[in-house]
């Protein structure tokens, strides 16, 4: 028992070095879905992101949100919608440094997205389901500065989904008929042709004692126009949360 | 050089893709005019039939109050405005709503007999009928001298359902037919139902099926044009693995079935053992979809068309197989001449 533990204990060790972020936000949001409503909505939005990068490149980034909108410009009354979605990516990205504080990533993602918009005024038609499965480009940069005898880091990072496929009803097809029928014709490639979707990040990593504290400004496009409906969803949204950094050590 | 290229055609991309908006109309009278207008234009399902059958020509109504003299108006002015324009298409389906009223055209039961008079009806349920869901049900009990002169009784179910929209269940129609178990038949009362929820009338219609069983088509809008349609989709009853109800059914109509109760006429004039008595059903063959103007108000249309088996539409009613109406004079007697034509037809 005793050789076999000492025989475990020079065993090589594996370290995995993770940096995982959590963010919570709150921020602005406008929009608009004809399948509902031709008026634009505008309003705001809570939003959480969680992403783990590992030093090997692999990257995976969950996303969530909820919104509450009212109609612009309406006087008579105020029509809401509230929407909901979650989004999943996973994917590897390369790392280079071309000089020593940047460092510049670019990878690709692969993920899905699933989101619904619901209309309280709509008794028929009360909500539209937006849903998508993407690979996507992302691209960053980080460029880290010592400050007050800390290393401080500013980042930027942007995922542009490139192709895949999306949901989207038919032009006045309701879902007691897909329910009834199918859903053939629902589903349509997505490209930048039938909508740039974009979600873009700017933050700051301010230094604490063994994690950092991230402040940070997300921009979220997603948008889509087919089957003679359009969609979209722009968000502006301020970010708080915490970056750490941490090795798991595995016995091999 | 190639990176350049890459730049461009980055760039290009990102013009073409751009913002995916569409402006609406302003919230002035003349915008929401003219929004309403469009939207029927673009999403109204029967602008073709109602042309055709009706000789409403929705070109000529633009004319007539997108145009009209707006400045005098006040809001409430506007939505009757609105309103008439609305009107035009004698839908029940499309209507204008705002918190002070619901604009609307009921001239398909408006303008005929009732053929219902509730007080007789609920004479004929008692105080001792039993309550599944949506559905309110007795036995109704005859006596009748055979031709061999014998005196029997016969007895007959009674089921009165006001609203699709109040739920029905498979399990709860089980119970009514094992309350109906020595019945000769059932009568299924659904005058005056105005419609509700589709997936009622599906459940309710399959319990009188005895196969799978075409009953109609449906399609949708899938374009702006008045006639972008995609290919009509068949629609099928399938009996569910609960109580099936093989013997004679008369269902009763007048004027006031409207959508899903027109759907569950449609549905049930291909089932075997029903005759369909009363009157013409109102109609409402286009499943609505709502949207707003830009001042706030909703609005309601018919988007989705509805055909029969043979393919017609039947946006504007179905006929009964046997044609019966209320005597209104017999009714200040408590006897309802439309209960006790589907009890003879039973019988």
């Amino acid at each position: 028992m005793l050789s076999a533990l000492c025989a475990l204990s020079v065993l090589p060790l594996r370290s995995q070095v993770r940096e995982n972020t959590f963010l919570l936000g709150f921020g602005g949001i406008r929009v608009q879905d004809t399948y509902l409503s031709p008026l634009k909505y505008s309003g705001w939005q809570l939003s959480m992101f969680w992403t783990t990068e590992r030093e090997s490149g692999f990257l995976c980034q969950v996303q969530g949100q909820f919104s509450k909108t009212n109609a612009v410009g309406t006087v008579m009354s105020k029509p809401r919608m509230f929407g909901g979605g979650v989004s999943v990516d996973a994917g590897w990205h390369y790392k280079w440094r071309p000089v020593e504080n940047l460092r510049l990533t670019l990878g690709a993602l692969g993920g899905l997205y699933a989101g619904v918009l619901y209309n309280e005024n709509n008794a028929n038609n009360p909500a539209n389901a937006h849903a998508n499965i993407r690979f996507s480009a992302t691209v960053g940069a980080r460029y880290s500065f010592p400050l007050w005898g800390r290393t401080w880091r500013v980042d930027y990072k942007a995922d542009v989904p490139v192709i895949g496929v999306l949901f989207s009803p038919e032009y006045g097809q309701s879902y007691y008929e897909m329910s009834e029928h199918g859903m053939s014709g629902c589903f349509r490639p997505l490209w930048f042709g039938n909508g740039f979707n974009l979600r873009q990040q700017l933050s700051l990593d301010i230094p604490f004692r063994n994690f950092y504290l991230r402040v940070a400004y997300v921009n979220d496009i997603r948008q889509q126009s087919v089957n003679d409906l359009k969609w979209h969803d722009w968000g502006h949204t301020g970010m708080i949360g915490f970056v750490r950094r941490f090795s798991l050590v595995k016995n091999r | 050089m190639k990176a350049r290229l890459t730049i461009w055609m980055t760039g290009l991309m990102l013009l073409l893709a751009g913002c995916v908006s569409e402006e609406p109309f302003e919230n002035t009278y003349v915008g929401n005019v003219e929004a309403l207008w469009q939207l029927i234009d673009e999403h109204y399902c029967f602008l073709t039939y109602k042309k055709r059958t009706l000789g409403v020509d929705w070109k000529e109504v633009r004319g007539r109050y997108v145009f009209a003299r707006l400045d005098t108006m006040n809001a409430y002015n506007l939505f009757d405005h609105c309103a008439a324009m609305l009107s035009e298409l004698k839908d029940g389906h499309v209507n204008l709503y705002s918190t002070a009223d619901v604009g609307r055209n009921w001239s398909w039961k408006e303008d005929y007999p009732k053929n219902l008079d509730v007080e007789v009806r609920e004479a004929y349920l008692g105080t001792k009928y039993k309550i599944a869901g949506g559905l309110k049900y007795t036995i109704l009990e005859r006596s009748r001298v055979t031709e061999e002169g014998k005196t029997v009784k016969d007895s007959v179910g009674y089921v009165v359902y006001e609203s699709f929209s109040s739920a029905v269940s498979h399990s709860g129609i089980n119970e009514v037919f094992y309350h109906f178990i020595d019945c000769k038949g059932i009568i299924l009362d659904i005058r005056g139902n105005g419609g509700g929820n589709l997936d009622y009338c599906d459940i309710l219609s399959s319990h009188f099926f005895e196969k799978k069983t075409h009953v109609g088509y449906m399609s949708h809008k899938t374009g702006k044009g008045w006639d972008d349609f995609s290919s009509p989709e068949p629609e099928y009853i399938t009996p569910p693995a609960y109580i099936l109800w093989l013997r004679p059914v008369v269902v009763l109509t007048n004027r006031s079935c409207y959508s899903a109760a027109n759907t569950f006429v449609r549905n049930m004039k291909r089932a075997p053992y029903v005759i369909v008595a009363g009157d013409r059903t109102g109609g409402g063959g286009g499943m609505p979809f709502n949207a707003e103007l830009p001042c706030g108000w909703g609005v309601r249309f018919s988007a989705c068309p509805e055909y029969d088996a043979h393919g017609d539409v039947v946006e504007h009613g179905i006929d009964p197989d046997v044609v019966c109406s209320l005597d209104t004079e017999k009714a200040k007697d408590g006897v309802d001449t439309m209960i006790e034509t589907a009890l003879s037809l039973i019988e």
